[in-house]
């Protein structure tokens, strides 16, 4: 696959031409949508395939699409035959999709002479709502139908014209249609956007050496992941982490794996790990095989290429039946935002064991997902998603940063102006925790509080975690503290809100959602 | 028919050279180049001025600095406080709560910018349509103030929820504590940004600056003998030094808006309107777009810290001479982002660097003349410079020129990103777009990334090396000036020309003050617009003519590919923008001296050994005209024609690149 001689030498340029292209089209779906999931809070990514469908390049956007689009690309690829003009929608979880507000757009790029398309373009964006019972589609649900409209792959668009049912579909199936409709517009202008670089790209180098340099370009990653392996000890280290509950029956799930590195390979074996949920904590290979991803591009010594290449000296093994591979039709929110961080922090945990001076502790571990629904002031409705950051473990040398997204998210806060002009709502409070790090030589960063109050009635979910046990510390450093959620009622009563479940608020009552701290490293001396 | 004028120098100190040139009372024009003097920038400056003024009576100096640039990034600002609403005393420091690397075992937040003891919150609150849900305390406001000086805040920001929408409550703060006797800055003055952090940070930076930057012209005063200073500004206009020191984040892209300004004269004077400029030095390259008048932005960030003023929209990407080729462990060739910088420098310096860089990498091909670099102050070894090469060629095993080659690609490639970025991502073709290069590597570069984008032809200043101080002289005098709106695009016709109008009253005051005699003040009027929802604008001209919604379907179409005319859509901002028209100066006819005869040398270009003519820049007439491959060198700054180009030189000496066929 690789060798040619001058590959090496232009490597560094097809690479940076591929990443342009995507975030090109990454430019133009987040400066033209509506949506502020998108548009504030960056949850999106774009990307380019290859014939069969493997990553080429990936705007460096979320860490939890990386792994998992490619899947949604083979599942489009497999269901549908893409024509020219052809533009595939789908979210659902059994075809590569994490939850159902990710919807995804697939496209194949034909080129003269073909009967089949000789790259794809996807993109990838975070709906404020897709329907469901529950506004902002990401509550607590019992199956997948209860979470919003599933669209196994279908086409959006025909030979480039709009398919009429597909749309009417979506859209009468969700809360706010004028938003998805501008965001699913912009979505459609991303993949334009890519298309016409790739095709320029053709026009300059020729299809052979860009096919070509595919290639090499994904055995480039495979190499960089190797050279990786091969600078780390060998062995098998076993590590456990668990989540609090579903929201559902009130017991820990466990996610368990065994890493094995041995010369140039790894591999990881989620085999122990609890089984499905009653709730919405269901994840899948596609998740899983994106917090692997994260993983070894954050331990890499340098920036490696975002493609499946990665994933070329690694083997994984997820159960069938278990939580991370439950079969169709479980509720799926919370395994795309939560049981990917958990994710994560068993695999960390795991190789901490072989690098203990380089693996921090365990980071807030939690999206602290929260959905508002209501009517705004003209009387619309409208629906409200947002994440709460939390501290950041510490490390060998480092203290945790606080209040800051970790792992497998980095999506943005709303401003409190945008959010108290769109929403009845008030700001009471925003800022850090102070505390909630893990105590250690080198100390956990602290949570946030994000405090406010409804001016209107105003009904919520909640979907978070490590409201149990706070993320692990290492070497003798401290756990950091637990997160805690509480409604104060105008008339003085507090309740303490579950992590995961629905309350409403009356015009008076403050939301008071405080996240966790990180680990924190070595003992106080 | 010269009349007499005042002499006017404009000085650009860069981080290397500090540029000067004098227009003298005929209209003639001088040069001047000499090293900058980092650790006090000033003493260049006073030089270059003695060196152009000698004896002539003082004038207005106009000046390009980096002082701001540099006091920022390297966190040399004034001690600030900050008091905001109770409860987000945090939210400076929380940023957006995203992280600078994705993929970091230690991720890193913002730069923190104010240190927590010196933050305070008080009661004062204003709800999201101006209502004063808690009043402000005077005796709470002046006792925070207090607190924070005690601790060391020589300026205190006022910085307060809605205050761009809703700017009274944060208005009547600064003016208590002003009675108090406060140095103060309300956040609204600052930014017109309606997102609480950006507008606190921009405000907070802006305090932060203004010590040094007025310490810094005060300063130079004293050292200069013209009677009046002027400082380039980030928006490519000038202010009197004193103004821009009362708002000192308006000079912290003073340098590069410079290089803009002079290459739309230059490019002008050649005929040339819509242009791409291009200036490549040491260690980055800037680029921007000039479709007649320069872009302008308000969404500016500066190492991850949001900077909401306006800024001619420039676009920086870490490639320049000194940016350092290597292999990375997974056995790709890699160019930069780290740059050999002035020390150790490219190995071709022999001054320590061992490292390859692009400098290198041109000289090992034959694009660079080892004898005349920099004027012959910097004698190149193209020893050292293969001799680097070759190592990391071994390495990859690959050829040393192909090694050489692939890393100048490399290089092009992520110019054609930044070039992009301002063109194709805001739906302008390159091809419509002359491209202006400078700097000394610019002309290196010019013609291969004209030919990826595009580009039909390329405009190489002849004062390519003095062009940030051509633009100093030639900037108008300029304030800009803006309200935060934030409402429905429907509900405010009519209402619209008040605000324009008293934005107006404040611009015009600027530059009466500044002097601006009437028939040279000009005001334009634009409005910032999105659909509802979308959290970036689209500025639009409102000059009354047409319905203000129309306009912005269309620039969004222009823009993005598609509208929605049915859609909502809102008024974010009104902005004025009142310019003091300047007098440009007049770029000198070329006089050619010395032997005219090219050298044949031969180089690597395109994949091969050429044997080019070589030409000395100086010794080139008007009007003298060829086909590439040719090379052209010159004391700044050298051009590399390759096959399949045209180039002539014109009447002020200026090369032009054009496609052939």
């Amino acid at each position: 696959m690789s060798g040619t001689r001058a590959a090496p030498l232009e490597l560094g340029l097809f690479h940076a031409l591929f990443v342009a292209l995507a975030e090109e089209m990454g430019s133009v779906l987040q400066r033209t949508a509506l949506s502020p999931n998108i548009v504030e809070r960056r949850d999106h990514s774009c990307a380019v395939y290859d014939r069969a469908g493997r990553t080429i390049a990936m705007g460096d956007h979320m860490p939890v699409h990386l792994g998992s689009m490619p899947l949604s690309v083979a599942a489009v690829r497999s269901a549908l035959r893409l024509g020219p003009g052809d533009v595939a929608v789908v979210n659902d979880p059994d075809a590569g999709g994490t939850h159902l507000p990710d919807l995804t757009l697939v496209q194949g790029v034909y080129l003269e002479g073909d009967d089949e398309p000789a790259f794809h373009l996807a993109d990838r964006a975070h709906h404020a709502d897709v329907g469901g019972r529950t506004g902002g589609s990401m509550g607590p649900a019992t199956n997948l139908w209860e979470e919003g409209v599933v669209l196994p792959p279908v086409r959006l668009l025909a030979g480039g014209r709009n398919v009429a049912p597909t749309w009417r579909h979506v859209l009468s199936g969700v809360r706010t249609p004028a938003e998805r409709e501008g965001d699913l517009a912009a979505q459609l202008a991303a993949l334009r956007t890519g298309e016409r670089r790739l095709r320029s790209l053709v026009a300059r180098y020729g299809r052979t050496k860009l096919e070509a340099m595919s290639e090499e370009l994904l055995a480039y990653a495979a190499r960089g992941v190797r050279a990786m392996l091969r600078d780390v000890p060998d062995g098998s280290w076993q590590f456990a982490d668990i989540l609090d509950d579903d929201g559902v029956r009130d017991e820990t799930i466990e996610i368990r794996v065994r890493v094995t590195l041995r010369g140039e390979s790894a591999r990881f074996d989620f085999g122990g790990t609890t089984g499905p949920s009653a709730g919405p904590l269901n994840a899948n290979p596609a998740i899983v095989r994106s917090a692997i991803l994260y993983a070894i591009r954050a331990l890499a010594p340098h920036d490696l290429p975002a493609n499946d290449g990665l994933l070329d000296p690694i083997e994984i093994r997820v159960p069938p039946g278990s939580i991370l591979d439950p079969g169709p039709g479980h509720a799926v929110a919370g395994g795309n935002v939560e049981t990917s961080q958990r994710v994560v922090d068993a695999i960390l945990g795991a190789l901490a064991q072989a690098l203990p001076d380089r693996v921090p502790a365990a980071s807030q571990g939690t999206m602290n997902n929260l959905a508002l629904t209501g009517a705004g002031a003209d009387g619309r409705p409208f629906t409200y998603y947002e994440t709460v950051a939390g501290g950041a473990g510490a490390g060998p040398g480092t203290r945790g940063a606080s209040g800051i997204h970790t792992h497998m998210t980095n999506s943005r806060n709303t401003p409190l102006e945008a959010l108290e002009r769109a929403l009845p709502l008030r700001a009471q409070r925003y800022g850090y925790r102070t505390g909630s790090g893990g105590a250690g030589r080198w100390p956990g960063g602290d949570g946030l509080v994000r405090e406010i109050e409804a001016l209107a009635p105003i009904e919520g979910t909640l979907l978070a975690d490590r409201r149990k046990r706070g993320p692990w510390g290492l070497a003798g450093g401290e756990n950091g503290r637990v997160g805690v959620d509480r409604i104060e009622r105008a008339g003085g009563v507090v309740e303490k809100l579950p992590s995961k479940g629905s309350f409403s608020l009356r015009p008076g009552d403050k939301l008071v959602i405080e996240s966790p701290g990180g680990g924190g490293w070595g003992g106080e001396e | 028919m010269a009349v007499a004028r005042t002499l006017r120098i404009g000085i650009d100190a860069g981080g290397t050279f500090t540029d000067c040139v004098a227009e003298r009372a005929d209209g003639s024009l001088a040069f001047h180049k000499l090293p900058s003097t980092p650790e006090d920038p000033g003493r260049a400056v006073a030089e270059g001025e003695r060196a152009l003024a000698g004896d002539e009576s003082a004038g207005i100096l106009t000046h390009g600095s980096t002082v701001a640039t540099n006091a920022f990034l390297e966190g040399r600002m004034g001690a600030v406080g900050l008091i905001v609403n109770r409860g987000l005393e945090d939210v400076l420091a929380i940023g957006r709560q995203s992280r600078r690397n994705l993929y970091s075992l230690a991720p890193e937040g913002p730069r923190r910018l104010v240190p927590e003891e010196r933050i305070r919150g008080i009661g004062a609150r204003v709800s999201a349509s101006g209502v004063a849900v808690a009043a402000l305390n005077p005796a709470e406001l002046e006792r925070a103030a207090a607190e924070l000086v005690a601790v060391g805040a020589r300026t205190i920001v006022v910085a307060l929820l809605h205050s761009a929408r809703h700017p009274a409550m944060e208005l009547t703060a600064r003016q208590l504590l002003e009675t108090a006797g406060y140095r103060v800055v309300a956040s609204h003055e600052v930014s017109a940004e309606a997102r609480e952090y950006e507008r606190w940070a921009t405000a907070v930076v802006d305090a932060g600056l203004a010590p040094v930057v007025s310490g810094y012209f005060t300063g130079l005063g004293a050292r200069l003998r013209a009677r009046e200073i002027r400082v380039m500004l980030s928006s490519g206009g000038t202010a009197r030094a004193d103004e821009a020191a009362a708002r000192a984040i308006s000079t912290i892209l003073s340098g590069p808006a410079a290089g803009v300004i002079g290459a739309r004269l230059a490019a002008r004077a050649a005929g040339f309107e819509r242009l791409v400029t291009f200036d490549m030095g040491g260690t980055s390259c800037d680029v921007a777009l000039v479709p007649g008048e320069p872009v302008r932005t308000t969404e500016a960030e500066l190492d991850g810290v949001p900077l909401r003023v306006p800024l001619v929209d420039i676009r920086t990407v870490g490639a320049g001479g000194g940016s350092v080729v290597w292999r990375d462990p997974a056995g790709a060739l890699r160019v930069g982002p780290r740059s050999a910088g002035a020390v150790p420098g490219p190995a071709c310096y022999g001054t320590g660097g061992s490292e390859p860089t692009l400098t290198d990498a041109h000289l090992l091909l034959g694009h660079l003349d080892p004898a005349r670099f920099l004027g012959g102050r910097r004698p190149l070894d193209p020893a050292l410079a293969e001799r680097a090469l070759a190592r990391l060629a071994a390495e990859l095993g690959a050829g040393t020129r192909e090694t050489a080659a692939a890393a100048i690609a490399i290089a092009d490639a992520q110019l054609e990103r930044a070039v992009r970025g301002v063109t194709v991502d805001r739906g302008h073709d390159p091809a419509d777009f002359t491209l202006v290069a400078f700097g000394g590597a610019g002309g290196l570069h010019a013609a291969r990334l004209a030919g990826s984008l595009g580009c039909r032809r390329i405009l190489i200043p002849r004062t390519a090396g003095t062009l940030s101080a051509v633009g100093c002289l030639a900037a108008d005098v300029r304030r800009d000036v803006a309200r935060a709106i934030l409402e429905p695009a429907s509900a405010v016709s009519g209402r619209s020309d008040a605000w324009f109008e008293a934005l107006e009253r404040e611009a015009e005051a600027a530059l009466r003050s500044e002097n601006v005699p009437p028939e040279r003040r000009k005001t334009s009027r634009s409005l910032s617009m999105r659909y509802v929802g979308q959290s970036y604008e689209v500025d639009v001209p409102a000059d009354g003519n047409e319905d203000a919604a129309e306009r912005f379907h269309r620039a969004h179409t222009e823009r993005y590919g598609y509208s929605r005319p049915e859609a909502p859509v809102e008024i974010v901002a009104a902005r004025v923008a009142a310019v003091g028209v300047g007098r440009e100066p007049e770029l000198p006819t070329h006089r050619p001296s010395g032997d005219d005869t090219p050298d044949r040398r031969s180089l690597w270009l395109a994949g091969r050994v050429a044997l080019v003519e070589a030409w000395r820049w100086a010794a080139l007439h008007a009007g003298h005209e060829s086909l590439g491959p040719a090379v052209v060198f010159d004391d700044h700054a050298t051009a590399l024609v390759p096959d399949g180009w045209r180039w002539r030189v014109d009447g002020r000496g200026n090369l032009v690149l054009e496609l052939a066929a």
